[in-house]
C-alpha cells in the first residue's frame, strides 16, 4: 500500500474583480468567497489518477485557518480518503513547510503532491521547501504521474517551455502539478459527495518550528495603474471601427 | 550589505539568461554563470560559465560546494522552480522568490502577490541572498561576448530521462505583437473562427481567457493570464472577456488593450485603452469589413 499526500489550501475566489480587494495589514481582505485552489485542484486530480492505478491511500492535507476547513472538504467530495488539518492562521512558507513535511513523514507518505502556487501567494516557495526538508528530489510543472511496476518506480511527465520530459524515478519524490488537459479536474458527483459525509476528517497540533530568517516583510501595497480610457461611440459599428483603426495607427499599435 | 560577487544559474534561454545578466550586473561586476545546456559557446557577460548537460534535479549535488562561494544566486523560470528552495535551505539563505521589482540602493525586492493585485515588499537581512525573478519583468542585458564554458559532470543520475517530445506549439502567444483574445463572451468554437479571420487580417494571433479554454472552445495552448501565457503584446483585443483577475495579469505588459463587451460594468474596460459596448460580434464584422476594405 502507497501513501499518496496531497496539500490544498482555500484561496480567494479568482474570478472576484480586483476591486472588491483591499489590504488588511499586508494581506488581501474583502468580501469574496474562498474556494479550493485552482491548481490544489489541479495536483488533487493526478493523486486520485494515481490512486485508481494502484493500491494507495490518499490524503489531502492543508495547513490553514479553521474557518476555510468547510471549503476544503471539496477534496473530499473530489475522492480524497482523508484530510488532514494542521489548524493555523501563520502563512510563513517555512513554518508552512516544516508542517506539511513533519505530518508527511507521520503518516509515511511517499508520494508528496502540490499545487503549483496556490499554496503561498504565488510565491512557489511552498513545494521546493517541503522537498529540502524531506531531503527528497523534487519535481516542479508536473502534468501527470503514472506507477511503474507496481509502485516501485514512477513515471512522471514533466512540461516545460517546449518539450515534455518523461522521468523515470525510484524514490520518494515531491512533485508539483501545473495545469494541462490531461488533469483537468474532476467534478464532485452526488454519490461522492454523499460517500465524504463519512470520510476521517483528522486535526492535527501545528508545531512552531524555528524560525528561519529568510526575509523581512515590510510592507504591502496594491499598485495603481492609470490607464488613459475612451469609450469609442457605438450607435454605427462601422464608424466606431474606422475610428479604431485610425487611433491605433496614431498611437503605434498599428 | 556588500556583494562580492553574483552566481546566475539558468537554462540557455537567450531572454532569460538577458535578465539575469541584466540584474546581477546591478550587483557586482563579479559574476558567474552555471547553465544547462548543451551548446559550446553561450552570449553571457560574465567571467566564468559553467555548463551542465543534465537536469536540475541531477545536478543539486554538483552546484552546491560552487553555489556556496557567492552572495547572490540569481535564477528564473523552471530552473529556479527546481533549484531555488533547496539551495535556499542547504545554504541558509536569505531568500525572495518571484521577485518582480527590485529597488537596489534600499536592497528591498517585490514580489506580486493575489495575481499581481498587491505588491509585497521584502529586505534580506543576510547573505548569502538566493533570488527567483519573475520572467519578463526585468529588462535584458545583450552582449556579443561569446562565452566558452567548462563543463561540469553530475555524479549520479537519480532520475532517468526516458522520453522527449518536442512539443510544437500552434501558437507562441507571449511573443506575438497583436493578440486576438476571446472570453466566455464569444459562447463557441466557431465564435473563435471569427477572431482568427481578424488575428489573420492583423498578422497577429488568437488568445482565450480560461473560461473559453475550460468550456473547450479552444487548446489550453491559447490561454493568457496567471494560469497561461503572459503577453507582451503592443495590441490586445478582449473580445467578450470580463475580465477576471487572473487573465489582467496576464495582459499587464500589454501596451493598448481594446476591449469589447455588452456589459459597461465588465472590469476589462478599467484596464483598457479603447472601450466599445456592443455586442462583440456585430463589432468583429464591423473591423473584419474595415479591415478588408482597408487592405483592398
Amino acid at each position: 500500500m502507497i501513501n499518496i499526500g496531497v496539500c490544498i489550501k482555500a484561496v480567494p475566489d479568482y474570478e472576484v474583480p480586483a476591486e472588491k480587494f483591499y489590504l488588511q495589514g499586508n494581506r488581501m481582505s474583502g468580501d469574496y468567497k474562498y474556494v479550493l485552489g485552482l491548481y490544489d485542484e489541479h495536483a488533487l486530480e493526478v493523486g486520485l489518477q494515481l490512486r485508481s492505478k494502484l493500491e494507495s491511500k490518499l490524503y489531502a492535507i492543508s495547513y490553514t485557518k479553521k474557518e476555510y476547513v468547510s471549503t476544503l472538504k471539496k477534496a473530499l467530495s473530489m475522492g480524497a480518503d482523508e484530510l488532514i488539518i494542521i489548524e493555523s492562521s501563520n502563512d510563513d512558507p517555512f513554518q508552512t513547510a516544516y508542517n506539511l513535511a513533519n505530518i508527511i513523514e507521520k503518516y509515511n507518505i511517499e508520494i508528496v503532491i502540490l499545487g503549483r502556487v496556490s499554496s503561498d501567494l504565488e510565491r512557489e516557495m511552498v513545494p521546493p521547501l517541503v522537498a529540502g526538508i524531506l531531503n527528497r528530489i523534487y519535481l516542479p510543472y508536473i502534468v501527470s504521474i503514472s506507477s511503474e511496476s507496481n509502485g516501485k518506480s514512477f513515471l512522471c511527465v514533466q512540461q516545460l517551455d517546449n518539450k515534455n520530459l518523461h522521468l523515470l524515478i525510484k524514490e520518494k519524490f515531491v512533485a508539483s502539478i501545473t495545469d494541462a488537459p490531461c488533469n483537468l479536474p474532476r467534478i464532485p458527483n452526488l454519490k461522492e459527495i454523499m460517500k465524504s459525509k463519512t470520510k476521517p476528517l483528522i486535526t492535527e497540533e501545528e508545531i512552531n518550528f524555528e524560525k528561519f530568517n529568510w526575509a523581512q516583510e515590510l510592507s504591502a501595497k496594491i499598485p495603481k495603474y492609470e490607464y488613459i480610457n475612451e469609450t469609442l461611440p457605438n450607435d454605427d459599428l462601422s464608424f466606431t471601427a474606422k475610428l479604431l483603426l485610425e487611433n491605433l495607427k496614431k498611437e503605434h499599435c498599428l | 550589505m556588500i556583494i562580492k560577487n553574483v552566481l546566475i544559474i539558468s537554462d540557455d534561454d537567450k531572454d532569460r539568461l538577458g535578465e539575469l545578466n541584466f540584474v546581477a550586473k546591478k550587483f557586482s561586476d563579479n559574476i558567474d554563470a552555471i547553465v544547462f545546456t548543451n551548446k559550446k559557446e553561450l552570449e553571457i557577460d560574465v567571467k566564468k560559465a559553467y555548463g551542465i548537460n543534465n537536469i536540475p534535479p541531477n545536478s543539486i549535488e554538483t552546484i552546491l560546494p560552487l553555489a556556496s562561494k557567492y552572495d547572490v544566486i540569481l535564477t528564473n523560470g523552471t530552473v529556479g522552480a527546481h533549484i531555488g528552495g533547496i539551495l535556499t535551505l542547504k545554504l541558509s539563505a536569505s531568500c525572495v522568490f518571484g521577485v518582480s521589482e527590485i529597488k537596489y540602493d534600499e536592497f528591498i525586492f517585490s514580489h506580486s502577490a493575489y495575481g499581481d493585485k498587491a505588491v509585497i515588499d521584502y529586505k534580506p537581512e543576510h547573505l548569502p541572498l538566493v533570488l527567483i525573478l519573475k520572467e519578463k519583468y526585468f529588462e535584458q542585458l545583450t552582449t556579443n561576448q561569446l562565452m566558452e564554458i567548462e563543463w561540469l559532470e553530475c555524479k549520479k543520475d537519480n532520475i532517468e530521462i526516458v522520453k522527449e517530445e518536442k512539443i510544437e506549439k500552434e501558437v507562441e502567444l507571449d511573443k506575438a505583437k497583436i493578440v486576438i483574445g476571446g472570453g466566455r463572451g464569444i459562447g463557441s468554437k466557431e465564435g473563435f473562427a471569427i477572431l482568427e479571420r481578424i488575428a489573420k487580417l492583423f498578422g497577429g494571433v488568437v488568445g482565450a481567457s480560461r473560461a473559453a479554454v475550460d468550456n473547450g472552445w479552444i487548446s489550453h495552448q491559447y490561454q493568457i493570464g496567471q494560469s497561461g501565457a503572459m503577453l507582451s503584446a503592443s495590441l490586445y483585443f478582449a473580445f467578450g472577456i470580463s475580465g477576471a483577475t487572473q487573465h489582467l495579469s496576464g495582459i499587464k505588459n500589454v501596451k493598448c488593450v481594446v476591449a469589447i463587451n455588452k456589459d459597461e460594468e465588465a472590469p476589462i474596460f478599467k484596464r483598457a485603452r479603447y472601450n466599445i459596448v456592443a455586442d462583440w460580434k456585430d463589432f468583429a464584422m464591423a473591423l473584419i469589413n474595415e479591415l478588408e476594405e482597408t487592405n483592398g
